[in-house]
């Protein structure tokens, strides 16, 4: 079916596709990260506000593209699937 | 009477050895090396700090003390210089940043109060990326330079322990190690790196990248000398709530030359994509050399490895911009830019994107627990690029990039160590046909708290081959 322009393709359906192609693994999902839609940089600022606001101009156009790459980085993570057992790895101690 | 240039590419085990036999003079074995660092340093930039004084006059106490009879140990009047990185009481300590470039702590990092202890001499502080994670061209003092070709760069963030051990201006460092950044200088200057197990070193006193991460470790020329600082500096610290308190054993022990009927483990899947053919016919020998020494050369596969650096950028970037955030709000222009845009940008991860990868850390430990149920040692290549050449200031000043690949790649086949907190060697198994000869490394995974049986292999491996005497063309 051809894909109209203003059809989302879910991420799910894309690394099935990919890995049907031989591409998987964090491959697959580095492949499917590059069809991510990008982040405004409207949408960074009003982020931005929750932080502190302390960015100006040109600091917030170097974080702006700096994000977008590392947000295909970090979807590589969330894409991995880990099972329920799987604890984050610092182990909170009281002290004592 | 001067001391001859040979003696100074001496291991400080060697050094060490003529200093008891009082056949070198301590004082006149800090002399040559302060010669050579003002002969060398203009053209490679590896000290920010030279303590020369200070230098002197330890080495005249030392040269005092084993007049005396009251010898220390094998690192007594042995010069070393740190990553800069260390705080050291009363002397400048700059994290290679402008940020701090007049800081003097009014304290001592555990490690370089032990290697004081041991009676080693300091004689400077060493060049590194910005608070070891910046370009190491833009940053505080100027890129640090590989001493086998001067054009390129030495990897980092430990820059100018790599340049200084392999020019010979020092027998001894300390690097730190978050991502890859004490094995990625040993591996392209052709020297010794190890980040020992997560708490078998106190890091107090090191300035933090990343809490979970972090390590400082011995940079050295030999495997023995990396035994001989890991024997000092190692074991439990009350200043450090990370460091364990596991029985530290005998290093020396481990250096027999006696490998036979270990396991050496083999990832396949490190060597599937884009290694460079020298770096792969290197590696493939220096297998062959462990089997030719008696070791078993088997399989293993660590299933996640590729997602230890994604996931471990994440952890590493989201600590480092927590520990930063106050500098990053008062005085963001001193920072090295492409610091700066790492920081910022890590200030919109989540916490569950933080949380996810501290979780693929508990898979990236089991996985190497069932690994090391099959073999007693993993190794895999130093790296998988020979040294590039430095960047333009203007291109390092981001890591935004045409044609860049992502963070993934960042950190190549060392950021599972710190994501696990297994120990892992680098040591040279070759060079690439030239010109330039450029080095190349082995590294060696080993089980947590199992320094030893790295030691053990590295030194068998060593002892076999002659890698670690080769000069780069500066000396």
């Amino acid at each position: 079916m051809p894909i109209e322009p203003d059809h989302v393709i879910d991420r799910r359906a894309v690394l099935h596709i990919l890995a049907a192609l031989g591409f998987g693994g964090a491959a697959a999902v580095d492949l499917a990260a590059q069809a991510r839609p990008g982040v405004s940089a409207a949408t960074l600022r009003e982020a931005a506000t929750l932080l502190d606001g302390s960015f100006d101009a040109a600091r917030m156009a170097v974080a702006e593209r700096a994000v977008q790459r590392n947000l295909e980085q970090i979807q590589v993570v969330r894409e991995l699937v880990l099972d329920d057992a799987i604890e984050p790895a610092p182990v909170f101690a009281p002290l004592r | 009477m001067p001391v001859p240039t040979d003696v100074l590419f001496l291991s400080a085990r060697e050094q060490g050895a003529l200093i008891r036999a009082r056949k070198l003079s301590p004082v006149e074995l800090v002399d040559a090396y302060l010669s050579r660092i003002d002969e060398l340093n203009p053209r490679t930039n590896a000290f920010i700090t030279i303590t020369a004084e200070l230098a002197r006059r330890q080495a005249a106490e030392a040269e005092r003390e084993i007049g005396r009879g009251r010898y220390r140990g094998p690192l007594h009047g042995i010069p070393y210089a740190p990553k800069d990185i260390l705080a050291t009481k009363g002397v400048r300590t700059t994290n290679g940043s402008k940020v701090t470039a007049t800081l003097v702590p009014d304290y001592e990092s555990t490690i370089t109060g032990r290697l004081a202890q041991a009676g080693a001499v300091l004689a400077g502080k060493l060049n590194l990326l910005e608070f070891a994670m910046g370009s190491g061209v833009v940053s505080g003092f100027g890129p640090a330079r590989n001493p086998w070709d001067l054009r390129r760069t030495p990897s980092g963030s430990s820059s100018g322990s790599g340049v200084a051990l392999a020019a010979a201006m020092v027998p001894l460092s300390i690097g730190t190690d978050t991502g890859g950044s004490i094995r990625g200088p040993a591996n392209f200057c052709g020297i010794v790196g190890l980040k020992q197990t997560y708490g078998r070193v106190s890091r107090f006193g090191v300035t933090t990248l990343a809490w979970t991460l972090d390590h400082a470790g011995p940079m050295t020329r030999t495997v023995a000398d990396a035994a001989l600082m890991l024997q000092a500096i190692a074991g439990p610290d009350p200043l450090d709530a990370s460091s364990a308190a596991d029985p530290v054993p005998d290093y020396s022990r481990a250096l027999t030359g006696d490998i036979r009927g270990l396991r050496v483990g083999v990832p396949v899947r490190f060597l599937a994509d884009g290694l460079e053919p020298e770096i792969e016919a290197a590696f493939r020998a220096a297998l062959v050399m462990l089997r030719t020494l008696g070791a078993t050369v088997v399989d293993v596969d660590v299933p996640h490895a590729e997602y230890a650096t994604s996931a471990g950028w994440i952890v590493a970037m989201a600590e480092a911009a927590t520990f930063h955030e106050q500098r990053l709000r008062t005085s963001p222009e001193l920072f090295d830019p492409v610091v700066r845009e790492r920081l910022d940008a890590a200030r919109f991860y989540s916490a569950t994107d933080y949380l996810k990868a501290q979780r693929v850390r508990t898979l990236l430990m089991r996985e190497m627990a069932t690994v090391f149920t099959q073999c007693d040692v993993m190794a895999v290549p130093g790296g998988d690029a020979l040294p590039p050449p430095l960047e333009p200031a203007g291109v390092a000043a981001t890591d935004v990039k045409p044609g860049s690949k992502a963070t993934r790649f960042r950190g190549g086949t060392t950021f599972l160590g710190n994501m696990t907190g297994l120990p892992a060697l680098v040591l040279p198994c070759g060079f690439s046909a030239g010109p330039p000869a450029l080095p190349i490394g082995l590294q060696l995974y080993g089980r947590a708290f199992d320094e030893f049986t790295l030691f053990r292999v590295g030194h068998a491996y060593e002892q076999a081959t002659e890698w670690h005497r080769r000069r780069p063309p500066i000396a």
